[in-house]
């Protein structure tokens, strides 16, 4: 009985000393653990003085090392400039906007990053990492304790963002600054996880940085290695802003309240007549399409849609009214020497027909500024040969004086 | 007197058996990852650790594109590569009348995949086949697959499925199969990549075709079709099959339709274990007596596993001894040595036991790397032409020398006969002489 007692006493003072000896690793609080990275990291303030930060070295992906450039500026903006197999691949996120334009994609314009592929993305815009301010974003924050990655000893802090994701941040325990990042991750929008590798840091200035950044999922690697960091460059808030879709940056300037001065006249001999009207041009698609309502004098509703076929490298108009139902396709291309766009229905096989002839109609938009443009619009009657012109359109931009004597949306057609 | 005798014969025993022990053991490369495709060599003699700035450089060349392998045998090198070929004669000035009036026809030069010979010492091309159309993809184009030399005949297989014999004097064609006519099947994205296996009579090559033509056993001599066997409903993969002594028979072993897979000479099957991996291009490794490894990346069920085969075909019984999420091989195959697997685990080349699966270290930075093992080293290759000497111990990883052999894509992994090492990359081949005490 006495030796059953000593042997249990053994036994408990051995499992003590394991577990003493366990503890180092998990004896720290969460508020502790954190701390001390935030500290390792450089401290709240030095990263609270930082407005931007410019990376620039070699990235890797699919063995292929190129240069990259990733810029940051505060509410986590982030743009990255790299290549990927030959081909520029930018990634941006303006705060509100995540984005990319991906050659591999087969589209060389930029896409909107949504869903889990936009989660994954939102691993990466911190100036630093989530831990510095995980409570203030809502995250949840656990200490997992002590695990291991690679076979090296690290703390292990779990944060689940409200929506659920969650990441995990393996911290050495001697330095506290992270190791290894899991969480999900996304092989096209096909879910994976992830692990994210952070080694070599370095000091910059009162900053300690990673410079190099390593990513594996399913069968991706990705490598940044960084050769220089910058705080506090200069960067042009516009980098991180979604590009407009190529063809169409040239029309973006028509974008807005509009007050509009038409000219138009029945028939060549006929005398013009005026009228003004206020309209609204509308972006949508991220600016890939241009949206333009009206209601005549005579009530009737037209809508108009313009944009740019990225594919066949031409314009693409289309208006539809509620008078005729009839929905009117024009193609054209932007002339760079005149700055005018032109378009027509000649050859799209949706000319109107009525009283034994087809009527052709061409528009064409020009002296595009931010602060007006113009629109002429003609119509045929011998399949194109000629045209006449019937309608002038001036926009200017709208202002309280210019909308008091008009009408919106409303005019004499 | 005698006992003089005895001692003279002792030290002449002695100076024999030295003599023996420090002549430099050397082999030739025969077809892809060595002569028992295992990656391992069995020279001896070689450099112990590398100088500073690597091992003396001995030739480099460009190179048409390509991951296919070198093979070496009786002192010629042979690989694959793409090109143009230009039909010589056809050029022509054709007398025409009116505007066509002296008209020059000129024959486009077309793409094309080559298998060629090349001289060891200089590294010069000797001959070269047209073997079959080009390959062109998004990450890289030309033949993966590595030529296998048995004989006076060379044995290739091009990225869109044209299997030929050549004449290993100058490269004539002895016989072609196209594989997608002979098996139904169709080209995988990446091109036909598979290295052919010549064993005996048989030629073994993963017809990718349905219906049980998934890998196929053809007459060396003839290339006629002797048997087929196995289903994989995806078609060809990338695994390259490996002839194995099992139990004192030949077995062939390989992966292909999410199964790991041993075959007999007549193609019957003699064990098979479920292993889906989403990409699986590492050959499995054969522990003897009885155990096999298998690793794949990609899908749920990636990683690694170790099995015990007791029993052969119907009364075979596999069991799983350890499986494991890491040691995802992607382009190139671990190896075994002294009861450690050394392989890349994606992009993170590792050392683990064979016997637990425990991981022994690891090492980054060396990308999607490949590797062999050569006389008490591991010779790896990153995938962006870092070469490094790494000693082939469980204990730590420990850098024995280095150098920056290639630049560009590098996913072949490195060949080593008659002391010298023959690496390419996509577009380039370059020697290293790494014989202790020089010029090999």
């Amino acid at each position: 009985m006495r030796h059953r007692m000593i042997r249990r006493a053994t036994v408990l003072i051995a499992g003590l000393i394991l577990v003493a000896a366990a503890a180092p690793a998990t004896a720290e609080t969460l508020e502790a653990v954190v701390g001390k990275h935030i500290e390792a990291r450089g401290g709240t303030d030095a990263w609270k003085a930082v407005e931007t930060l410019e990376v620039t070295g070699t990235y890797t992906a699919f063995s292929q090392v190129g240069p990259f450039t990733m810029r940051r500026a505060r509410d986590r903006r982030v743009r990255l400039d790299c290549h990927w197999n030959e081909h520029p691949v930018s990634i941006g996120y303006d705060g509100e906007d995540a984005w990319q334009i991906n050659p591999m994609f087969q589209i060389a314009w930029a896409q909107h990053i949504r869903g889990l592929d936009r989660q994954v993305l939102m691993l990466d815009v911190d100036f630093a990492t989530p831990l510095f301010d995980y409570q203030d974003r809502g995250y949840e924050a656990e200490l997992l304790g002590a695990g291991d990655v690679e076979g090296q000893e690290v703390i292990q802090v779990k944060l689940t963002r409200p929506d659920g994701f969650d990441e995990t941040w393996s911290l050495d325990p001697e330095t506290y600054l992270e190791v290894a990042r899991d969480s999900p991750g996304s092989d096209f929008g096909r879910p994976e996880r992830q692990r994210t590798y952070f080694d070599d840091f370095r000091q910059v200035g009162d900053l300690k940085v990673p410079f190099y950044v390593e990513s594996q999922w399913y069968t991706r690697t990705r490598v940044m290695e960084a050769d220089e960091v910058t705080v506090n460059v200069e960067v042009d808030d516009g980098v991180f802003s979604v590009p407009p879709p190529p063809g169409m940056d040239k029309l973006l300037p028509m974008v807005g309240e509009w007050h509009v001065k038409l000219e138009q006249r029945p028939n060549p001999g006929a005398p013009w007549s005026e009228n003004e009207r206020t309209v609204t041009v509308e972006p949508a698609m991220g600016g890939a399409l241009l949206r333009e309502g009206l209601t005549t004098s005579q009530g009737v509703r037209v809508e108009n849609t313009l944009t740019y076929d990225q594919f066949r490298g031409r314009y693409v108009m289309t208006s539809m009214n509620d008078f005729t139902s009839h929905m009117d396709i024009q193609e054209g291309n932007f002339d760079e020497e005149t700055a005018r766009l032109t378009l027509s229905n000649a050859t799209t096989g949706t000319s109107w027909t009525g009283f034994g002839r087809t009527f052709h109609e061409r528009n064409s938009y020009f002296d595009i500024t931010a602060d007006g443009f113009k629109m002429e619009q003609e119509t045929s009657i011998d399949g194109g040969e000629n045209w006449f012109l019937n309608a002038k359109m001036t926009y200017t931009k709208k202002t309280e004086e210019s909308d008091s004597d008009a009408p919106a949306g409303a005019g004499e057609d | 007197m005698k006992r003089r005798q005895c001692i003279l014969i002792c030290l002449a025993a002695a100076a024999l058996a030295l003599s023996a022990v420090a002549e430099p053991m050397t082999e030739n490369w025969p077809q892809f990852r060595g002569a028992a495709r295992d990656g391992m060599s069995h020279e001896t003699g070689l450099l112990a650790e590398w100088p500073e700035g690597g091992p003396t450089e001995l030739w480099r060349h460009p190179l048409g594109e390509g991951y296919s392998a070198v093979s070496v045998a009786g002192g010629k090198l042979y690989s694959m590569y793409a090109g143009e070929y230009q039909i010589e004669g056809l050029e022509a000035t054709i007398e025409m009348e009116g505007d066509d009036e002296g008209m020059e026809i000129v024959a486009e030069p077309t793409p094309v995949e080559y298998a060629a010979a090349f001289d060891a010492e200089s590294g010069e091309e000797i001959w070269s086949t047209v073997i079959g159309e080009k390959l062109d993809t998004e990450f890289g184009n030309g033949p993966r697959s590595t030529p296998a030399v048995d004989d006076d005949t060379v044995y290739v297989l091009g990225s869109k499925g044209d299997l030929a014999a050549l004449a290993i004097t100058g490269g004539e064609i002895r016989w072609s199969v196209k594989l997608t006519e002979t098996f139904g099947s169709r080209q995988p994205g990446w091109g036909f990549s598979g290295s052919v296996l010549v064993d005996g009579d048989l030629l073994i090559v993963e017809g990718g075709g349905p219906e049980g033509k998934s890998f196929a056993g053809l007459d060396k001599a003839s290339g006629e079709v002797r048997w087929t066997t196995g289903e994989a409903p995806q078609g060809a993969g990338y695994n390259s099959p490996q002839a194995i002594d099992m139990g004192g028979e030949r077995r062939y072993l390989y992966i292909a339709g999410g199964q790991l897979r041993a075959i007999d000479h007549d193609g019957n099957e003699v064990f098979s274990h479920p292993f889906q991996a989403f990409e699986s291009h590492g050959m499995p490794i054969y522990v003897a007596p009885d155990r096999f490894f298998a690793s794949g990346v990609g899908g749920d069920n990636q990683g690694a596993v170790m099995v015990r085969v007791t029993g052969s075909g119907e009364e075979a019984k596999v069991e799983e001894l350890w499986k494991a999420p890491f040691m995802r091989n992607h382009f190139s195959s671990s190896l075994y040595h002294g009861g450690h697997i050394y392989g890349f685990d994606n992009s993170t080349f590792k050392c683990i036991s064979a016997e637990t699966g425990e991981q022994k270290w690891a090492k980054r930075g060396l990308g999607k790397g490949s590797l062999i093992y050569a006389d008490g080293n591991l010779v790896v290759l990153s995938d962006r032409g870092k070469l490094l000497l790494v000693e082939a111990t469980s204990e730590a990883y420990n850098e024995k020398g280095s150098v920056q052999a290639l630049g560009g894509k590098c996913w072949t992994a490195p060949t080593l006969a008659g002391g010298k090492l023959y690496l390419r990359s996509h577009t380039e081949m370059v020697s290293y002489d790494v014989a202790a005490g020089g010029k090999s």
